[in-house]
């Protein structure tokens, strides 16, 4: 049943040529959660978006993994800022028209 | 179809090397990739762009074909014929898909420009070593206009993207703005690969009744003076109908009131509501008839004493 949304990292790196050492260093940094079944790697399938946003971000501007969870963090202060400012001009909206 | 200019997006000139033409995509992807601007729709679209001109310029044999061809696109057919005839004669039919940027949202085709395709053939024509399909399909966004009464109860909708239609449930409560992710609604996936997600906002305008805040709503209502004064019975409008208020004697202007659990259904919250806030605005009556005129004098003189 586990196995059903895991997908193999091997499969995983295989597809996109890439270096086991990759996807390891990735979790290091709390980028990704991976799973050991069977002294097998797999990857979460709902990981998935989030381990190719890594992927291309790596492969298309040449970022290192420092440089991944930098982008990353500020990515998620990007997210917030944006939802914030949502909230903000919601509340807002109160005010107008009067 | 319109011609390309790949050197304008690269933002070089016609005589660059292929160091320059390099430096400027890798300067320029840093810029518009999409996974670094999540929010903006046409960040796919701007990057695909400049892979394309990437694709072209940085390749000797293809930049060759698109300066002696591209203003000149309208002969790339009988091009793209001659190509395929001398292909055909090396007996390699292609057919091995690519992708330049590696971006989920690019698939099939329809990663490159119908020009690009007129001029080069597109997939078809892909060269060695290139890199890998994603296994997503595409992202779509998409926007939803709801009024504040469609967000009072929970309903389901049918939405037509990309001419599929879809049938999703409107959660009562949703927020202007807000984005959900229905999953497995984008475009189709590569290689088996999943489909994407499909992102619908939430554009909910002012209503010119309702202000809201979170879950709570505001409302100003009139009341006539005489209610305010004597005290009585309003008919207020909720969201959901009308409701009947007793007002005490002598209400003032400006008074608030609050009707708990008449706001907006919480969230995801089906038993939770904000609550309604009313305003008084006490009209002062007008064109008063002599008689009236006389009662208020009265009324004014026993107010001096």
């Amino acid at each position: 049943m586990a196995a059903k949304n895991m997908i193999p990292a091997d499969e995983v790196l295989t597809h996109h040529r890439l270096e086991q050492t990759f996807i390891r260093e990735l979790q290091d940094e709390g980028l990704i959660h991976i799973s050991i079944v069977n002294k097998q790697t797999f990857i979460p399938a709902d990981e998935l978006p989030r381990l190719e946003k890594m992927i291309h971000l790596h492969r298309d501007l040449d970022i290192n993994i420092a440089g991944l969870a930098s982008i990353d963090h500020l990515l998620q202060r990007v997210n917030d800022l944006h939802s914030e400012l949502w909230l903000l001009r919601n509340r807002l909206r109160r005010y107008e028209d009067e | 179809m319109a011609f390309i200019d790949y050197y304008k997006i690269l933002g070089v000139g016609k005589n660059a090397d292929e160091k320059a033409i390099k430096a400027a995509y890798r300067k320029l992807a840093r810029k518009l990739h999409p996974d670094l601007n999540p929010n903006d729709p046409n960040a796919s679209k701007k990057f695909q762009e400049l892979n394309e001109a990437n694709e072209v310029l940085s390749d000797p044999e293809k930049r060759k074909k698109y300066d002696q061809y591209g203003e000149n696109w309208q002969h790339a057919d009988q091009y793209e014929q001659a190509r395929q005839q001398q292909r055909s004669s090396y007996g390699n039919p292609g057919g091995s898909a690519y992708q330049t940027g590696g971006f989920e949202g690019f698939g099939g085709d329809a990663d490159f420009s119908e020009f690009f395709n007129s001029m080069f053939g597109g997939a078809a024509n892909g060269g060695g070593g290139r890199r890998q399909a994603a296994y997503r399909g595409q992202d779509f966004n998409a926007e939803l206009h709801l009024s504040l009464r469609d967000i009072a109860e929970t309903h389901k909708r049918t939405l037509t993207v990309n001419g599929k239609q879809i049938r999703m449930t409107i959660p009562a409560g949703v927020e202007n703005g807000q984005t959900i992710k229905i999953a497995g609604h984008g475009g189709p996936g590569r290689n088996n690969g999943p489909a994407g997600d499909l992102y619908i906002t939430f554009v909910i305008p002012n209503d010119p009744d309702f202000k809201r805040s979170g879950f709570d709503l505001y409302r100003t209502i009139k009341v006539d003076l005489y209610t305010a004064v004597l005290g009585g019975e309003i008919t207020a409008d909720t969201l959901n109908g009308k409701l009947k208020l007793k007002l005490k004697p002598e209400t003032q202007q400006g008074t608030k009131v609050k009707l708990k659990g008449k706001g907006l259904p919480v969230y995801k919250k089906a038993d939770q509501f904000g609550d309604l806030y009313l305003t008084y605005d006490i009209q002062v009556p007008q064109n008063l008839t002599d008689k009236q005129r006389e009662l208020f004098e009265e009324l004014a003189k026993t107010a001096k004493h």
